[in-house]
This record gives C-alpha cells, structure tokens and sequence, in this order.
C-alpha cells in the first residue's frame, strides 16, 4: 500500500531490467526517478534527465494522464495509487 | 501504377536526430540510448536522378519512391494522391501586392487533405513490415487519410481522435469503416492512448510507432513545388504548422534534393504560420528561446492545428531559424476572413489550417516579412468541406425569391 505504478513502455524496460510495472514510494516525480535511480543503476537518472536535472525535452511524463510539464514539471506531487506513465515527446502529424 | 525499372531499397536505416546513432529500418521509432526521434536517411550517392526520371512517370507523389522509405514499389498503397496543382495566384497575389504567388493546393487531394502524403507511406510501409493491423491520432484529416488506406490495404484500422471534432471529419472518416476510439479530452490525450495501445498491442500507429516512414510522406511537398517550378526553389515558403512534422519534413525535402543534386544550396526561406490560441512554436520564435512550451488548452478555430505538445515543435522551430523565416500567429477572425478571400479570389475553398497559411502571409506581406518581389508559395493543407461550421456563420445568406423573373430583376447587379 501506500505505493505509485510506474507503467513502463516497450522502449524504456531495457532500463528497468524488462519489467513493465513498478510498485515504489515516492512523494513526487523527481523523487520517482532518484528512487528508480537506485534500484536499477545511474543510467535511469542519466537517461531521463537533461544536463541540468530537468526531465528531458523528448520525454512526457504523464501522473494520471496529466502531463507533469502543467502540473510542475519533476516537481509534481505523487499520491497513492497513482500511475505515472513515461513516453517519448511524438505528438501530431 | 505503371511498372517502371528501379531499383529500389536505397534506404541506409534510421538515425537519431539527437545523437546521430544508426539503426535497422525495423519498427521502431525512438532511438535506446538518448530517446530521441529518428529519421529515415537513404543512400544519396547511389540514387542517380534527374529531372528526366521523372517527367514521364505517373502524376502522384509516387513518382518520387527513390526518396521514399519503401523497400518495393509493389507495397505501393495508391490512392493517386499528389502532384496537387501548384496554383499561380492573380487575384490575390494582386490584393495582397505581390509579384508571384503560388497556392499548393493539397485540399484536392484524395482525402481532401495533405495527410494523404503521409498515411500512405505509413501503411505502404506498415505492409513491408508486416503488420497486422495499423492505427493514428488524429484531430481529423490524418483520420480520414489513415482510414481511407487501411481500407485499400485491406487492414484492420483503429482511429483515436479527441471529443467535439468537425463532425463532416468524422462523417468522412467512419465512412472508411475504421474502428474509431472518441477519447473524452483533447488532442494529446487522444495521441497518449494511442501511443500506449501502440506500445501495448504491437499496432501500427502512423504518427507514433510507424513516424519516421510516416513523416517522409510530407518530403513530397517539396519536391513536387521544386518540380513545379522548373526544379528551382521559391524564394519563400508559408506552412501551417501543427506538431511542426510537416515543416521539418518539407526542409527535408528541399535538403535531399541538394543532397542528389536537383537544387543548389538552399535559399528559401521558411516560415510558420499557426492559429493564436495554440501558437507554442510562434511564441518560442518571438521570444527567442530555445524551448518549446506546450499548450494546456488549445483554442483556435483550426482545429487541425491544435496539437498543445508539438512533437517537433523544437525542431520545427530550429528549421525557422535555419532557414532565415519567420514565425507568426492568425486569429479566428483571421483565420476566417482568409478562407473567405482565398475562396473570393482564387476559387479555392479551404478549412482553417490554409485559413491560418493565408492569413499569415497577409500579415507578412503588410509587415514587410516577405518582399513584394519574392517567389512565394503559401501550403494550403486541407478542404474546406471539411469544416463549413467555420465560415457559414460569416456569410451572407442566399436570397430568397419566388420563380418569377421579375422578382429576382432587382437582385441581378452588373447587367
């Protein structure tokens, strides 16, 4: 109990050990990727974040389908129960 | 489609925009180290053409396939789209005070919209990859042009689209007996289910798992312009932009004609034209960042151009820059007022995304942007068919008269 879902795409579950959902504690997105960080290695923190510690532009992070680019970026609150979902940044024709 | 000698399958792979790695031209569509997009690239030096391979072939955009991602001219899903007519202007080119105008009507195409250019790459090269069933996000157009080859290809086709969409879109759209999915948000709610029913049940998603085929469909546009003008480039180009796909793939077309030698250095200008209340990559430009912020409630009466999260807004945006053009924003009433003189002058009747190209080139115009001498050609994308909702309310109603001659005399002006 008390935990987020992090549903993982096809493209990312090389980075997570070919799981395609986690169960963990964090109190916001930024928290997510530092505890992800720890339990699948370094690459996960490199690989989603820019130089300067923000979410990569190529990446949407969505906390119940509400991109945390509206709702405070890395700084986005997580509840439990709720499903955080990563995509590459493709929208439009 | 004639058969013509060629030899086919000059595609190098696919390499991602950001850090250059190369992969396998398989079903993929976002690069595993850096996450970015990828793009097709093709083997330029042993593409061997001149404007004499083209000339005699058929009149699509098909005429075209050595720069197209397609391993066999016989996956070919034809609807006979492209070639649309590049338009010299008169009338409006005279209102607007320029010199040579030219209107690339793509609202004649099959579909009545650009979005054929795409869609059928995108399924032509879902066959060679043999997929079973193909699928896209759309705010309409891409809808009905997806359907529309899904239905030729004889494929199973499942269309996500956002509630509150022109209902003559969907009409067109349901008609091509798709599976069609009305998502309750907006656009970019609609194009993450599809993403994730793409990732989830291995489906072709056009714009999402199946885009760096997808997106060089759009290359046509370019080429077929170049062509149209003698194989010379105009002087500028306005483009309607949505997600900015369409504008990074018409700098990629006028760059691979340099790159197999049908175009000197490139010289044109390019600009991008959007509807004020979705306009992240005009507010970028004008800003002079180097970011693009997405927009969490669009609102503008083109519809086909409201996309809040533009996935190549950045890149788009960069292609602005490069290429020495502007970017800049038309309101609704804009927007209307220039389907309505584009129809008045020109007989072209378009829906509000060739609104927003018209009315930013007037715009340009009145602010000195574009040179009354340039060569100009403005991108009209789509038919206004599509979306009569728009301009009705503005137009005078029809008069009504009984079948008597001597009624209707008063009415009859300039005898």
């Amino acid at each position: 109990m008390g935990e987020v879902v992090l549903q993982v795409p096809r493209f990312l579950s090389s980075l997570f050990k070919g799981e395609r959902e986690i169960k963990l504690d964090a109190s916001n997105v930024r928290n997510m990727v530092m505890t992800l960080s720890d339990r699948y290695g370094e690459d996960v923190k490199e690989k989603l974040l820019d130089g300067e510690g923000r979410l990569k532009a190529v990446l949407n992070v969505y906390v119940n389908g509400k991109n945390v680019r509206f709702t405070g970026g890395l700084d986005t609150s997580l509840n439990p129960g709720d499903k955080v979902t990563i995509l590459p940044a493709v929208a439009g024709g | 489609m004639r058969e013509v000698e060629v030899t086919m399958g000059q595609i190098g792979g696919l390499r991602c925009r950001e850090c250059s790695k190369e992969y396998d031209p398989s079903l993929r569509y976002v690069c595993e180290e850096c996450f970015g997009p990828l793009d097709v690239f093709y083997d330029y030096d042993a593409i061997k053409v001149t404007p004499e391979t083209f000339a005699p072939r058929d009149k699509t955009m098909w005429r075209y396939f050595e720069l197209l991602p397609l391993s066999s001219l016989s996956s070919v899903v034809n609807l006979w789209q492209g070639f649309t007519p590049l338009h010299r202007s008169k009338r409006l080119a005279a209102k607007l005070g320029l010199r040579e105008l030219y209107l690339k009507n793509d609202s004649v195409n099959p579909t009545f919209s650009f979005k054929d250019r795409p869609a059928g790459v995108g399924v032509s090269r879902a066959l060679e990859l043999e997929l079973k069933a193909i699928g896209c996000a759309s705010t309409g157009n891409l809808a009905a042009a997806t359907a529309a080859h899904a239905a030729v290809a004889g494929l199973p086709c499942y269309v996500f689209i956002p509630v509150g969409l022109e209902l003559p879109k969907v009409a067109q759209a349901l008609t091509y007996g798709p599976r069609i999915v009305e998502v309750e948000g907006d656009y970019d709610d609609a194009n993450r289910l599809a993403a994730q029913a793409a990732d989830a049940f291995n489906i072709g998603v056009l714009n999402i798992n199946l885009r760096p085929y997808y997106v060089e469909g759009s290359k046509t546009l370019a080429f077929e312009v170049a062509e149209q003008l003698g194989w010379e480039q105009p002087d500028h180009v306005i483009v309607p932009v949505g997600s900015g796909a369409m504008l990074h793939s018409i700098c990629k077309g006028f760059e691979e004609l340099r790159s197999v030698g049908l175009l000197d250095e490139i010289r044109v200008k390019v600009s991008a034209a959007q509807g004020q209340g979705c306009a992240p990559i005009v507010d970028a430009f004008k800003r002079g960042l180097n970011e693009v912020i997405p927009v969490e409630n669009p609102d503008t009466v083109a519809k086909s151009l409201a996309i809040g999260e533009p996935g190549d807004g950045l890149y788009a945006l960069k292609k602005v820059r490069k290429y020495n053009g502007y970017a800049e924003e038309a309101s609704d009433k804009e927007i209307v007022d220039a389907i309505r003189l584009l129809a008045e002058t020109e007989g072209i009747f378009t829906e509000p995304a060739g609104g927003v190209s018209v009315a930013v080139l007037k715009k340009m115009v009145d602010d000195g942007k574009i040179g009354r001498d340039e060569k100009v050609v403005c991108y009209i994308t789509g038919n206004g068919l599509k979306t009569p909702e728009v301009v009705l309310e503005s137009l005078p109603r029809p008069i009504v008269v009984k079948p008597d001659l001597e009624v209707l005399a008063p009415y009859i002006t300039g005898r």
